[in-house]
């Protein structure tokens, strides 16, 4: 099944609160900078290298649906196959039963194939303005590393989000092609996940594309 | 034939071309690639239908391929494949294939002889274009046996059309020749077939290999036991195991349709089984598998990277969980003695039941002789039967497959430093 171009669902949703927004009660306000400045303070200390770790730290139980767009990257053929995955935009359409979704306090995770990148909480920061949750990885960061990672909450309640990921295990691009990898991307107790396609012009190139949608054979975090 | 007029130097290679073309079939020994083609096929509005042809490559001498191409045309706007793959049959009965038919089976079952079984995945792709290569300095070697100036090929496309509209579909499959002197190990074929020799699951029942092996091991205490492993200097049932450290590049699983669960394990020189992170079993909760699949049409492979290298006195064990008549309908079989489930355990010289469609009386199913069961009388009754090993699609089998190649010689599986083969 062919990616829909930017497909953008349009439709009225209304906003999901977040816990550490200035929308929230006025007696939270003190306990909010305090959050922060931790938030901001384990951030920073753990800004060096990105964050890998071995798996999600608890089983998302809200399934919402993933809009994906064509995507690229850069594989190290003679690296094994290790590869550098650029996303720019997809978009996470939390269940309708969700409890909320918070990017800033809630672990984010995004999982390809057998690995996964992760966030604790506290290190996606929101903007001023609100809505716009950022992480950079500062100095440099690990063989296997999230580069940078932004969310947006978008009017119509999805999240759209952009990032980039090195030390993917795209081995098997260099005796098979295209390949199915399953993809998820999680927040706290939220995500979405789909099968996703990728190729590679040969099996000499660098360049990496993802194309397509795709049933995997099996979901390495189930 | 006559041409009249000048024979300019363009007739001349023409008239030669059509001599040697004249000559005999075609011979596809100095071919730079070998290419099989699956006829175009009809496939009606909201099918889903696994479609088998088998496709005879004529060859005078080996061919050793090390990438492919798989191209798909009338796929895409709702028309897909589950799967399409490419074995290449090792059996002994090639004139047993029609190559004229295309046939609906699942998993292919029905297509071809008694030994249709022996067969080997080497390609797969279901997207419209992919290609696929094997680790570098590795080949496939086919090869024509016996008389049979020609190998065999089966391709199994699974077809589903989502759209509103009668589609059709083709595909072709190009195997590349390896670059002469790039070649360093031959792959060998992985075939064994222990696990399915003392199987037997009674009606009613989900019972593993394991179980049935094991059960045998016990009753026959003196004989040599069943191991339902392979490994490097072990004994087999099907394609000779490699005599010292061996890399496996491939594996995968044969069994048919009421196995409903296939699993292999590594098992170390100890004799431990080394617990794997992998797939978990669904008959016993708790234990996970290196290898794991549920699907006969499409078992999947495990394709290691780096190749897992078995070490002599080191052995992957496998088995199948089969379901006779739990969570699909059980086997039915001609009864031969009042009162005696039918089916025999092939290792103590039994043999699959004689199918019949549905339990009761039954004169015309099974009548008191059948000249294709020599040997055998029946009652004239349709009962449920013991799920055994057999040839038919109706019967089980449980085989390890794949590929491997001998060890470099230096230990491990890195083949860099190792010199090509001879021409």
């Amino acid at each position: 099944m062919a990616f829909a171009r930017r497909s953008i669902r349009r439709r009225t949703g209304r906003r999901v609160a977040d816990c550490a927004s200035p929308e929230a009660a006025p007696t939270m306000n003190a306990m909010h900078r305090l959050l922060s400045f931790c938030a901001l303070a384990i951030a920073a200390l753990a800004a060096w290298g990105g964050s890998v770790h071995a798996g999600p730290a608890a089983t998302p139980i809200y399934h919402g649906k993933l809009d994906m767009t064509p995507a690229g990257g850069k594989i190290a053929r003679k690296g094994g196959g290790v590869a550098m995955i650029k996303v720019n935009l997809w978009r996470f359409e939390p269940d309708a039963l969700t409890n909320g979704v918070s990017p800033s306090t809630e672990r984010v995770v995004i999982a390809l194939g057998e690995g996964n990148w992760a966030l604790e909480p506290g290190m996606l920061v929101e903007s001023k303005k609100g809505g716009v949750w950022t992480y950079r990885a500062k100095g440099k960061p690990g063989p296997r590393a999230i580069i940078m990672l932004r969310v947006k909450l978008e009017a119509d309640g999805t999240y759209s989000f952009r990032f980039r990921i090195t030390g993917a295990d795209m081995s098997q691009l260099n005796t098979e092609d295209p390949v199915c990898e399953p993809f998820a991307f999680i927040i706290g107790d939220d995500d979405a996940f789909d099968g996703v396609m990728l190729t590679s012009p040969s099996f000499v190139s660098s360049k990496l594309r993802i194309f397509d949608r795709c049933t995997p054979g099996g979901w390495p975090w189930a | 034939m006559l041409i009249s007029g000048r024979v300019t130097w363009r007739r001349r290679l023409l008239l030669l071309a059509l001599l040697l073309g004249c000559v005999g079939p075609a011979v596809a020994g100095d071919a730079k690639a070998l290419k099989l083609r699956f006829p175009k096929v009809v496939i009606p509005a909201g099918a889903a239908v696994e479609l088998c042809a088998f496709v005879r490559i004529p060859l005078a001498t080996a061919f050793d391929t090390d990438s492919y191409e798989i191209r798909h045309r009338g796929v895409g706007r709702g028309l897909s494949l589950a799967h399409f793959l490419v074995y290449a049959y090792q059996g002994d009965d090639l004139s047993g294939f029609d190559s004229d038919q295309v046939v609906s089976s699942r998993a292919c079952l029905d297509l071809g002889p008694a030994d249709r079984d022996a067969r080997q995945l080497v390609a797969s792709g279901a997207a419209a274009r992919s290609r696929g290569q094997l680790p570098s300095g590795t080949a496939f070697r086919f090869t024509p046996a016996g008389g049979d100036r020609a190998i065999g090929f089966v391709l199994d496309a699974d077809f589903l059309n989502g759209s509103g509209k009668t589609r059709t579909a083709s595909s072709q499959v190009v195997l590349h020749r390896a670059r002469p002197g790039s070649v360093k190990r031959v792959l060998q074929p992985i075939l064994e077939r222990t696990a399915e020799q003392a199987l037997l699951v009674p009606p009613g029942e989900v019972r593993s290999t394991e179980v049935a092996t094991a059960a045998w091991n016990a009753a026959h205490i003196g004989q040599p036991i069943l191991r339902d492993a392979w490994g490097p200097g072990l004994a087999t049932l099907g394609a000779p195991a490699p005599s010292g450290d061996a890399c496996v590049l491939r594996l995968s699983g044969h069994f048919h349709k009421r196995s409903r669960f296939f699993g292999v394990d590594f098992v170390d020189g100890e004799g431990t089984v080394v617990p794997s992170s992998g797939i978990a079993n669904p008959f016993e909760p708790g234990r996970k598998h290196l290898f794991g699949t549920a699907d006969y049409t499409d078992p999947g492979e495990l394709r290691p990277t780096p190749p897992r290298l078995v070490r002599t006195g080191e052995s992957l064990h496998f088995g199948c969980w089969v379901d006779n008549g739990v969570g699909a309908p059980p086997r039915l079989g001609c009864e031969e003695s009042d009162g005696v489930v039918p089916g025999t355990v092939r290792i103590d010289g039994g043999a699959p039941a004689k199918p019949c469609p549905a339990t009761g009386t039954s004169p015309a199913a099974c009548p008191a002789t059948d000249p294709a069961y020599p040997g055998r009388s029946f009652t004239g009754r349709c009962v449920e039967a013991d799920v055994v090993a057999g040839t038919s699609p109706d019967d089980e089998v449980c085989q390890l497959a794949g590929f491997y190649y001998d060890a470099a010689s230096a230990g491990g599986c890195d083949l860099s430093a190792e010199p090509a083969l001879p021409r």
